[in-house]
């Protein structure tokens, strides 16, 4: 049977009393099936594939070390998902003041020419996206993907709330740009997993 | 979908709606090693919590340790104050107040213990000669400690002692047992998930176990028969005494083990110990303050005085309470193990007690203290195989043949070295 598989075999709540007796069996299985959904969250927070898999591996282990405080407010997956996001942020935080400091009114939003993603591979969206600044990369997933606000976004990162509006304006601009140059391929994950 | 009749905000909305859909259920697989990187970091933080419980146990152990010499300490001087009481008593001012004890100047007083049930059975006719104070006369009526009181079970300051040293046992024996031993996480990674070498590791770390032996108790290689001299109230009569070659040993235990390398272990913990013997002897001993005689296989020179008497049976029980440690080699470690094991064992003497098998002497009991003829603290070298059967992840039963072999007589002036020879059994919870 395929790893992948071996996951499905188990219920959340399964999941959780496993992996809080440290049964491994258990926890391997709980990171074969959420692995892939992860690594995808983290791909889009990290700068590297590299950078993406220490995330991956330092959020998995401290989902295991905390899965015994999951109370089932939520789906495992979300928590999960929270965890990562969370680790991403630590990993970047300390390079939050590379993040710089431009005014809100200094981004000319260049929103004329609107693209569809849904010509774009999966993995060359991820690709545009790491090549983001790390400060307007961090902004766009939490205030695009993840569908914080930029209050939130402020507090999470330590930042000021114009900062946040400001660094999404030049992400998306910086996204517009790079979408709409076709001859700028980015072809990193082209032979990947994806 | 036509951008250009849309407000900003709408425009806006659809770029986000775009790529949350754009990465909604997106999937990238993470390179093997991630999950390898993620194992070894639970590992190591698992070891840290083993290491961390190691460190507490191996505190409780080594305070469990000095609290168990501590009541040795405490035991020895206690039952040597109590003797140096008893002395004192015994000179001074011999308090008696049970009626069945004759009067201290012994004149004319109603019957001892021994000398009703000497008038009442069959050995009747025995004679025991008396001095004048009611001491049975000899070459030891001159010993200092000739009025030295021997202990009766009526004695009150005596039943104090007893039950004093009962209460003492009671917390030796069940101390181990009090100790709350907090359940730890186990690792429980499957073994076939392991690499090869790394299964072994899996193993037990840490385990508590109890057990019980029983086996042959011999004071020396073969029985024994000495001669002690003549005693000169009964001429004629050589004072004797031999054993039999063989008597038994008891013992209980409960133990703490850690694996120290991968198939080295380290156990300690304490034991109660007892061993029987049977003895022949024609030597008596009497207390100067009441018409006692009390059985004595060996030459009580520092207690009483002593005479001869017809031979009679002695079963001679030696208790001590004993500090063992050892270090054990697993040469199987699987389902069923097998390991052998050697170490010391500091043995702390309880006490000996003397019962004459016909019931027309009274019981002896000694402990230890100066004037005791027995060594308080004998060494003595442990080595045993262990097999072990495990009945799940936890629990484990083991058959445990050992030799134990004291270095050093149980008496002080001995020079024998008695071993034992014994069967176990243990039963095993594994903590970790």
């Amino acid at each position: 049977m395929s790893n992948e598989y071996i996951g499905l075999m188990f219920s959340d709540q399964e999941f959780i009393k496993g992996c809080a007796s440290g049964d491994r069996a258990v926890q391997k299985a709980l990171y074969e099936r959420y692995c892939r959904k992860m690594m995808a969250v983290c791909l889009r927070y990290a700068g590297s594939e590299e950078e993406a898999e220490d995330i991956l591996q330092e959020g998995f282990v401290k989902v295991f070390k905390n899965i015994h405080t999951f109370r089932g407010e939520s789906r495992l997956d979300t928590w999960i998902a929270r965890i990562m996001i969370n680790t991403s942020l630590n990993h970047q935080r300390h390079k939050m003041y590379l993040i710089p400091l431009i005014a809100e009114e200094d981004i000319a939003a260049s929103e004329t020419e609107e693209v569809s993603l849904a010509e774009f591979h999966l993995a060359e969206l991820i690709a545009i996206v790491q090549s983001l600044p790390d400060g307007c990369r961090l902004v766009f997933n939490l205030f695009a993907i993840e569908g914080y606000s930029h209050k939130e976004i402020a507090k999470m990162a330590g930042i000021s709330e114009g900062t946040s509006k400001s660094q999404y304006n030049r992400a998306k601009n910086l996204l517009r740009i790079r979408i709409n140059e076709p001859g700028r391929a980015y072809k990193r994950y082209e032979e990947s997993h994806i | 979908m036509n951008p250009e009749g849309l407000t900003k905000d709408m425009k806006s909305l659809i770029f986000e709606d775009q790529w949350r859909n754009a990465f909604d259920d997106a999937e990238s697989t993470p390179a093997d090693a991630v999950w390898l990187a993620v194992e070894s970091d639970l590992v190591a933080a698992e070891n840290i919590k083993i290491k961390r419980t190691v460190i507490i146990y191996q505190r409780i152990a080594a305070a469990s340790t000095v609290f168990a010499l501590m009541l040795g300490l405490l035991s020895y001087h206690y039952w040597s104050d109590l003797s140096y009481t008893r002395l004192a008593q015994g000179i001074s001012q011999p308090k008696r107040t049970d009626p069945l004890h004759v009067n201290p100047s012994g004149m004319g007083n109603a019957p001892s213990l021994l000398m009703n049930r000497v008038k009442g059975g069959k050995d009747a006719t025995v004679s025991v000669p008396k001095g004048p104070s009611g001491i049975i006369s000899g070459p030891h009526d001159e010993q200092t400690y000739a009025s030295l009181p021997i202990r009766t079970g009526s004695d009150s300051l005596d039943r104090k002692m007893m039950i004093r040293e009962s209460l003492v046992l009671d917390v030796i024996k069940e101390w181990p047992i009090k100790i709350k031993m907090t359940p730890v996480e186990r690792i429980s990674l499957p073994e076939k998930l392991l690499p090869v070498g790394e299964a072994m590791l899996s193993r037990p770390t840490l385990w508590a176990s109890i057990g019980a032996s029983t086996g042959v108790y011999s004071p020396e290689a073969s029985g024994t028969s000495a001669s002690l001299g003549t005693a000169p109230s009964s001429p004629g009569n050589s004072a004797s005494t031999s054993h039999s070659a063989f008597g038994t040993s008891n013992s209980i235990w409960a133990m703490i083990g850690r694996r120290i390398f991968t198939r080295w272990l380290l156990q300690g913990g304490i034991t109660y110990l007892k061993q029987s013997l049977g003895y022949t002897s024609n030597l008596v001993a009497t207390a100067s303050s009441q018409q006692q005689t009390f059985a004595q296989p060996y030459n009580p020179t520092l207690y009483s005085a002593v005479t001869t008497l017809r031979t009679y049976p002695i079963n001679s029980v030696l208790e001590y309470v004993s500090i063992p440690v050892q270090t054990g080699y697993m040469i199987l470690n699987g389902k069923i193990g097998l390991q052998i094991n050697a170490g010391v064992s500091a043995d702390l003497f309880v006490h000996n007690s003397l019962r004459d098998e016909t019931g027309l002497l009274s019981n002896f009991s000694k402990g230890p203290g100066p004037d005791s003829p027995y060594r308080s603290l004998n060494w003595a070298g442990l080595a045993s195989a262990e097999l072990t059967y495990r009945l799940s992840r936890q629990y484990s039963l083991s058959i445990v043949p050992g030799v134990r072999y004291c270095f050093e007589s149980a008496l002080k002036n001995g020079a024998d070295h008695p071993n034992v020879k014994d069967v176990g059994f243990r039963f095993r919870y594994n903590l970790r």
